[in-house]
């Protein structure tokens, strides 16, 4: 059932997808042309994100080094993975899936083999995964690529991947300048459907921390997750969405505030109120929301609505103001194909009826 | 020590230098000796908190007035600092706003905020400058002038610029880290600027001691020590405090005593030898320009009529010859960056065909069986083969157009001031005076020789000056040339910080430099086309002519790819060339012209007999005083 509608979204996506981007090299108005180019973009993020749901969801947890994103893993999890601060830390991304028993596997660039550890509890993770680090910490020869961590976590049902993403901005020198990053970087491009971007409520967001966001993430980040809140008041927390709105221009990811120590401290004590109070379970429930192929797909669906929506209004915009009462804006054929395909299904309808307005 | 004394002594140097500068009229010079003996007079150390955003400077600086408010500077849980704000002794409370339009307006304490935060004035809106603020804060010595300045790599532009401008006017630094996060490449950016303006001394200063373990702070400080030795600075101690501890009230517990301690220390021990270099340094950077000009005057007032006519004729001569040796440099730009451009050019097609043959090779390939798996697959590894494939090329043509802009800027003819106030031109095959003498004083107004003769802090109180006059069109806005040009130095110091890509290292002004933006942009620009480019693959046709589809299909993709790098980015490369050349000339031309008109007037208006003893008089005792003063490095090589 679910497999179809995600194959008939998908076909709509890439007619759509078509669509504009044939109507965005046959304008002439470069104006026009920009528009639709931005169209295109979130259409090939709509894309990427449905290529990806069927198989595995990865989210991401993206953030400067020492922002908390271990701890907030630990939060959420349960599991008291967390390297200590400032010591050897894997370039390596570490992937949460779930699996009956705890059991971590390494992936070494270049190599078959991969190596795998039955763990007896947490407490051995996080020591293989310590020495894992300690063992590569300047060894490029010898480079992990991914880390696999198998655990039985609830939240990790339906295929649902959680990655723990090495730390990027720390001044690097040397050999390895860089070499933590464009790992990141290349897990980042090829391998993630969400991002979920830390942020430390006290540090705000940086310059260079929003550039590498724009460059590497910016269309599959919705959230941004914001730490060390604790002590924030509901007018604190607005006026932090408030100073770095401009930021994000149209493209205005929520914030979640909430405190990955509290959260980690709440869920050892098993203190549903005091993990409540820190803003875990909201995230918990957003996670779900995403995992849920379901709701993956009706999310797919609202954003090529929206997108519909915000195209014709702008177009119509545009027609006004150029006091031309009648534009083009499909390529004729681009228009006639799209009209071809699918044209029972109800989402297709009602885009057809969105997109046709300008016509 | 007797400081009082040694500072008089400076002091009456300027003061005669000055009244000499004053019977020039030459108000800039004037006015930068003033403002220059003005803060050697106060006797007043001026101590800049610095950091990144958010690291707790305003914290720290309450903490060391001595304030239980945050008033003077205010603090917020967003990044709020958005100007300088310079904090003196006083025995009433008095804070002046000063505007960028030259405006000066007295305010409350309590509207102190109003100016100086991001939430009140956002982007500076109000266009404040500055603000002065004194009162008597119990703990700031009398001669002291602590500052507090905007935290550095925010989101909000203009507070880099307007440190930028700032940091040469320091004495001394406090260099504010935060022992929650490790250093990063803005800090060791920032640290840098601090260097290249000569401030030697930086107080290293790690915050939040209190809120990390001790063995976390002993990583961070050990871990930090050792980055910055690898860039070349060397910290003797990493004070540990906690600002928020000490602003709470605890000064010895927090550390914060023990930092006063060492400042008043180095101040008792030092602060009379730094402000006397920096003043000197100061002094000389504004009278260098006045003794070039007078020289030059002298010498061409000696000269005949006759002889500034044969002058004249000497310069159009040369300028004859400097076009034809510019020509030269000219063409050998044009050729090295058509070659480059050539090459990048037949390296992209090149590529294109590998790509073509490989992937359609591996779609061939493929069982029938795993077509469908393929299929999903495809963008990922088209993506990672125009990566593997385009990458390196990229690389490779910027550094060759950074090289053949390198090779302009030394190979193209130049003026400076020769030692005797003769225009001198640096061309490839040497040097030769082109006029007299006379253009000189041209050359002197143009700033000709300027950077060259004067010492580092000429240069850098010039583009501070520069800087502040539009804080953040500079930045924002420069033109292409001087931005290609200046880029250049700054980059290979910085190569050792370099994270991958030269534009990750650049400091934040030079990030904003056009070259490599225009040229579409770092390296990895080749994705982004590609990202708005990718055309679905995944089409569900029947399983037969799957493959069929998707050959066709990743044809058409590469090709799209390849049309939009060929035509739009490389027509943009070829663009270029004419641009920057266009610049180097424009500038060229413009000094010619006005040493050329200078010479003419010059010949129109001849002083006579008495003005002239009175110059000659002047410039020897300009040149006395200039060698008299206590001589550091910025020595006067003109009038020697």
């Amino acid at each position: 059932m679910h497999d179809q509608d995600s194959h008939d979204l998908t076909r709509i996506v890439d007619s759509l997808l078509m669509l504009v981007h044939e109507a965005s090299e046959y304008q002439a108005e470069p104006e026009v042309r920009a528009i639709l180019k931005e169209a295109v973009r979130a259409l090939v993020g709509a894309r990427r994100r449905l290529a990806v749901a069927a198989d595995r969801y990865i989210v991401a947890v993206v953030g400067l080094t020492n922002v908390g994103k271990s701890t907030l893993l630990n939060a959420l999890l349960g599991l008291e993975l967390a390297p200590r601060r400032n010591g050897p830390c894997t370039a390596a991304p570490i992937e949460f899936t779930f699996g009956n028993e705890l059991c971590v596997t390494v992936c070494y660039r270049g190599s078959l083999s991969r190596p795998s550890w039955r763990c007896e509890d947490v407490e051995a993770v996080h020591e293989k995964l310590t020495s894992l680090a300690a063992d590569t910490a300047g060894r490029t020869s010898l480079a992990l690529q991914q880390i696999s961590v198998k655990a039985p976590v609830p939240l990790l049902g339906n295929g649902l991947v959680i990655a723990d993403t090495p730390g990027f901005g720390a001044a690097q020198l040397g050999e390895d300048a860089g070499s933590h990053e464009s790992a990141l970087k290349s897990y980042l491009q090829n391998e993630i459907s969400q991002v979920f971007w830390v942020v430390l409520a006290e540090q705000g967001i940086g310059k260079r921390e929003k550039n590498f966001c724009d460059e590497f993430f910016a269309d599959v980040c919705d959230d941004v997750i914001v730490t060390g809140a604790e002590d924030w008041e509901a007018n604190d927390r607005q006026r932090f969405r408030q100073r770095y709105a401009d930021a994000f221009g149209n493209r205005m990811p929520r914030f979640h505030f909430v405190s990955g120590l509290k959260g980690a401290e709440a869920r050892r004590a098993k203190d549903a109120e005091a993990l409540e109070a820190a803003g875990i379970p909201m995230l918990e429930s957003r996670i779900r929301e995403l995992a849920d192929p379901a709701g993956r797909l009706a999310a797919v669906q609202n954003s090529l609505h929206q997108l519909a929506e915000d195209l014709t209004f702008w177009l119509a915009r545009f027609r006004d103001r150029q006091r031309q009462p009648l534009r083009v804006w499909w390529r004729p054929d681009s228009w006639a194909r799209w009209r071809a395909t699918l044209s029972n299904h109800p989402l297709h309808k009602r885009l057809t009826e969105q997109l046709q307005v300008t016509e | 020590m007797n400081i009082i004394a040694d500072h008089g002594k400076d002091l009456e140097w300027a003061r005669q230098l000055r009244d000499l500068v004053d019977t020039r009229g030459d108000a800039v010079a004037a006015g930068e000796i003033d403002r220059a003996a003005a803060a050697l007079e106060a006797d007043c150390f001026v101590l800049a908190v610095l950091g990144k955003a958010k690291r707790g400077k305003s914290t720290l600086l309450n903490a060391l007035l001595g304030r239980r408010d945050d008033a003077v500077a205010p603090i917020d849980k967003l990044p709020a600092s958005s100007a300088i704000s310079r904090i003196r002794w006083a025995e009433a409370e008095q804070a002046t706003v000063a505007f960028r339009d030259g405006r000066r307006e007295n305010i409350p304490f309590s509207r102190i905020r109003h100016y100086v935060t991001e939430e009140y004035n956002k982007e500076n809106f109000k266009g404040v400058d500055a603000l002065e603020i004194s009162g008597p804060f119990s703990g700031l010595d009398h001669d002291l002038e602590l500052v507090d300045t905007p935290g550095a790599g925010s989101i909000h532009e203009h507070h880099d610029a307007i440190l930028h401008a700032f940091i040469p006017l320091a004495d001394a630094v406090i260099f504010l880290v935060s022992a929650r996060m490790p250093l990063d490449q803005d800090e060791l950016e920032l640290l840098h600027e601090v260097q290249a303006a000569d401030v030697d001394k930086i107080f290293f200063v790690i915050n939040r001691v209190d809120e990390s373990s001790e063995q976390d702070v002993e990583d961070a400080i050990a871990h930090n020590i050792q980055l910055l030795q690898q860039i070349g600075v060397h910290v003797e101690k990493f004070h540990r405090i906690s600002a928020k501890k000490a602003f709470q009230g605890d000064l010895e517990g927090s550390g914060v005593a023990a930092l006063m301690a060492e400042i008043g220390q180095f101040l008792a021990h030092n602060k009379g030898r730094v402000l006397a270099e920096r003043f000197q340094s100061r002094i000389r950077a504004a009278v260098q320009p006045v003794c070039q000009a007078l020289a030059v005057q002298i010498t061409s007032s000696r000269k005949t009529a006759s002889e500034l006519e044969t002058e004249l004729a000497k310069l159009r001569e040369q300028k004859r010859a400097i076009e034809s040796d510019r020509c030269l440099v000219e063409r050998e730009f044009g050729l090295a960056w058509t070659r480059a451009a050539d090459a990048y050019e037949q390296a992209v097609r090149q590529a294109k065909g590998i790509i073509s043959s490989d992937l359609a090779k591996k779609i061939s390939g493929t069982p029938q069986l795993d077509v469908t798996k393929l299929a999903k697959q495809l963008p990922t590894i088209l993506r990672s083969s125009l990566d593997d494939e385009l990458i390196p090329i990229a690389k490779r043509f910027e550094e060759s157009a950074r090289q053949a802009c390198e090779k302009l800027q030394i190979a193209y003819p130049e003026l400076s001031m020769g030692d005797f106030g003769e225009v001198v031109v640096r061309t490839n095959a040497g040097t030769t005076a082109i006029t007299g003498s006379v253009g000189g004083v041209a050359a002197a107004a143009t700033g000709i020789g300027l950077a060259a003769a004067g010492s580092a802090a000429a240069t850098s109180i010039a583009a501070a000056n520069a800087v502040a006059l539009a804080a953040t069109t500079t930045v924002a806005a420069p033109s292409v040339i001087s931005g290609v040009l200046s880029v250049i130095p700054q980059l290979s110091i910085l190569a050792p910080l370099a994270t991958g890509s030269a534009t990750v290292a650049c400091p934040a002004a030079v990030t904003a430099m056009p070259l490599w933006v225009a040229m579409a942009g770092p390296v990895g620009w080749t994705l982004a086309g590609i990202g708005v480019l990718a055309v679905p693959f995944s089409w569900r046709v029947s399983k037969l002519r799957l493959k069929d589809k998707l050959a066709e299909a990743t044809d058409e993709h590469i090709k799209t790819v390849f049309c939009q790098i060929l035509e739009d980015k490389i027509t943009a490369i070829r663009r270029m060339e004419k641009g920057i050349l266009e610049e180097v000339r424009i500038g060229l031309d413009r000094q010619l012209g006005q040493i050329e008109s200078a010479i003419v007037s010059a010949k129109d208006h001849r002083p006579t007999d008495e003005e002239l003893k009175r110059l000659t008089g002047m410039a020897e005792r300009l040149h006395g005083l200039l060698a008299g003063g206590s001589a550091p490095k910025a020595a006067s090589s003109l009038l020697d």
